[in-house]
């Protein structure tokens, strides 16, 4: 009797293995063209922005007086800006920048996020009393006036900027996944767990955590493309990422000052940005439906 | 209705004390601190005589409460680029921005409606999909590309608008300078709104009671403007507050692309001149407006729908 209970325990706290119908549902997903498509330019993107170099061997950082903004061409294939630096190779580098500084920033944003709405929906008491009025308040902070505060205190750095805009959406991911967690620790296969004397660090990391990895998916796509979008407006207002360094945004400020000579300047970053912006949020949709 | 608005304000207002205490923290956590900043070529000397001025030598606790409760009087402290009282200079670009604001929030949330209700009626026809790709796209451009390109095609190429500035040089033409950053501030909210209330009414549509007005024979402009769409906007109402605090960032990056004399671009000076009391006393202000904003869209919420009760 007492082995048929633990069987049944068993059986239901392993309902949880939400793992399990992974290979089923990447079938689903590289099925749509709102899939396969943004997650092929991304990783085309990512290719050529990490290995590019390697094949196009040209700095992005040394001037050439004799042949400052020239237009597209075979040499240069984007041409070059006002100092006579290849815009190719600038746009790789900052491929290379912007990209980084958007991934890394959304694992602290995702990552904190959840442990935050975790520990509050599971623990409850005074543990999520305290963290969700913290997220309250952090939440209502215009977000944009946050990080110029940041920005002043702590300098523009690639590592604080990364933090600023790691630290600034979490807010809103805590209180999703605090959602989230609340409903799931009602389920049964929790209960199961508790019968079965897990401990709740166990709970927590091994029964809970793997259902929000769909939701954390999805909130890392899209946070992807805001991180990038931030970190180039901060860039365009001459607070982000600073010279000889090239992040798209910064290479779009650097072609305000000569957009009626060479128009090219400042329309390649920004297709950069959007193209990029515009397959994560689509990721993101994408992953939202099938999940 | 009372103790609830009571309870809101209550909230609202350590909501925002702890909101004075993070920004105040973080100000002060500037390695160096303010004093080092103020005045990078300053000698030891002037510098020991500028702290002691500012009253930045006294520790951090009883700064705090010396500038909170000179902050709760009214007075934030001078702006170290200004040399004038932060709240006169805020009080001067503030109007501005109103403008600027205002005119973007209404041109967004009547063009956003009207986009939305046309996407929920053609729901999954093409229309619905223009509408649905052209707001995804509209989210993943940068505001300040689309400021840059308007700028090219309207003021250089045109010569239809002005570039940039509120007014021209002999006074008048507000309205002229006023289209080209509140449409970009506008295309900012729009694919929020947009989504939002396609979805609000999607959900109303399939009601009951609107199913009994369309079987009742009620004309289907009516069914859809009085029945459908006056209950969908009740949660796009709640939206709105929600897009104050994007609203207020988007102007940041629009006043500069602009030169809009608001307290967006204020703010970017601010942090790029590191005029620290400035730039603290906006976010304050801004975040208790965008809070004071929503306890009002709360009590408007209960007007618009005599359903919700606030206990």
């Amino acid at each position: 009797m007492a082995d048929v209970l633990t069987l049944d325990l068993a059986a239901a706290a392993g309902e949880d293995a939400a793992a399990a119908r992974g290979p089923e549902r990447l079938r689903r997903f590289l099925r749509r063209p709102t899939g396969v498509v943004p997650l092929a330019l991304l990783t085309l993107l990512a290719l050529c922005a990490y290995l590019g170099p390697l094949v196009y061997r040209v700095s992005p950082t040394d001037t050439n007086a004799l042949a400052t903004n020239l237009p597209l061409g075979r040499d240069h294939l984007f041409g070059t800006d006002e100092l006579g630096r290849d815009e190719l190779a600038r746009i790789l580098a900052g491929g290379r920048l912007s990209l980084a500084l958007g991934v890394f920033s959304v694992a602290i944003t995702v990552g904190f996020g959840t442990a935050v709405g975790l520990l509050a929906g599971f623990l409850r008491g005074v543990v999520e009393l305290v963290l969700m009025r913290v997220v309250d308040a952090a939440m209502a902070i215009p977000a944009f006036f946050l990080i110029l505060i940041e920005i002043t205190a702590f300098g523009n750095s690639a590592a604080v900027i990364i933090a600023v805009i790691g630290f600034t959406y979490w807010a809103q991911i805590a209180r999703i996944m605090h959602g989230q967690v609340l409903a799931l620790r009602e389920r049964e296969f929790v209960e199961a767990s508790v019968a079965l004397g897990a401990s709740r660090p166990r709970i927590m990391l091994r029964h809970i955590l793997p259902h929000l990895y769909p939701s954390m998916l999805v909130m890392a796509s899209l946070a992807v493309a805001w991180a990038i979008l931030t970190e180039s407006a901060l860039s365009f207002l001459g607070l982000g990422i600073q010279p000889p360094d090239a992040s798209w945004g910064s290479l779009l400020q650097n072609a305000q000052s000569y957009v009626f000579l060479d128009p090219m300047l400042a329309i390649i970053p920004g297709v950069f940005i959007a193209v990029t912006v515009l397959m994560f949020n689509i990721l993101g949709d994408t992953i939202r439906d099938l999940f | 209705m009372l103790s609830y608005l009571v309870r809101r304000i209550l909230v609202g207002l350590v909501t925002l004390l702890l909101i004075t205490a993070v920004v105040f923290g973080l100000v002060n956590a500037a390695p160096g601190g303010p004093a080092a900043i103020m005045n990078m070529n300053s000698t030891a000397s002037t510098r020991s005589a500028l702290t002691s001025a500012y009253g930045l030598d006294r520790p951090l606790p009883v700064r705090y409460v010396a500038w909170l409760s000179d902050a709760a009087r009214g007075n934030l402290g001078m702006s170290y680029d200004f040399q004038q009282p932060v709240l006169a200079v805020i009080g001067d670009r503030l109007p501005n921005t109103a403008i600027l604001a205002g005119a973007a929030l209404v041109a967004a949330v009547v063009l956003g409606v009207l986009l939305g209700v046309a996407a929920a009626l053609a729901r999954n026809n093409w229309l619905d999909t223009a509408i649905t790709a052209i707001t995804t796209l509209g989210l993943s451009l940068p505001d300040f590309w689309i400021a840059t390109v308007l700028v090219i095609v309207f003021a250089v190429t045109l010569h239809w608008l002005p570039s940039a500035g509120m007014r021209y040089t002999s006074g008048g033409g507000l309205p002229q300078h006023l289209l080209l950053p509140a449409a970009v501030l506008a295309l900012g909210l729009l694919p929020n709104l947009v989504r939002f209330t396609r979805s609000s009414m999607i959900e109303v549509m399939g009601k009951e009671y609107v199913r009994t007005a369309r079987s009742k024979g009620l004309p289907r402009s009516r069914v859809i403007f009085k029945h459908t769409l006056r209950n969908a906007l009740i949660p796009v109402v709640s939206m709105i507050g929600l897009l104050l605090a994007t609203l207020l960032g988007g102007s940041a990056i629009v006043e500069s692309v602009f030169s809009w004399p608001g307290i967006g671009r204020l703010t970017v000076q601010a942090a790029t001149n590191r005029d620290y009391p400035m730039i603290m006393g906006v976010t304050i202000l801004v975040s208790a407006l965008v809070i004071g904003i929503n306890i009002a869209i709360d009590l408007l919420y209960a007007m618009l729908d005599p359903r919700i009760r606030h206990g």
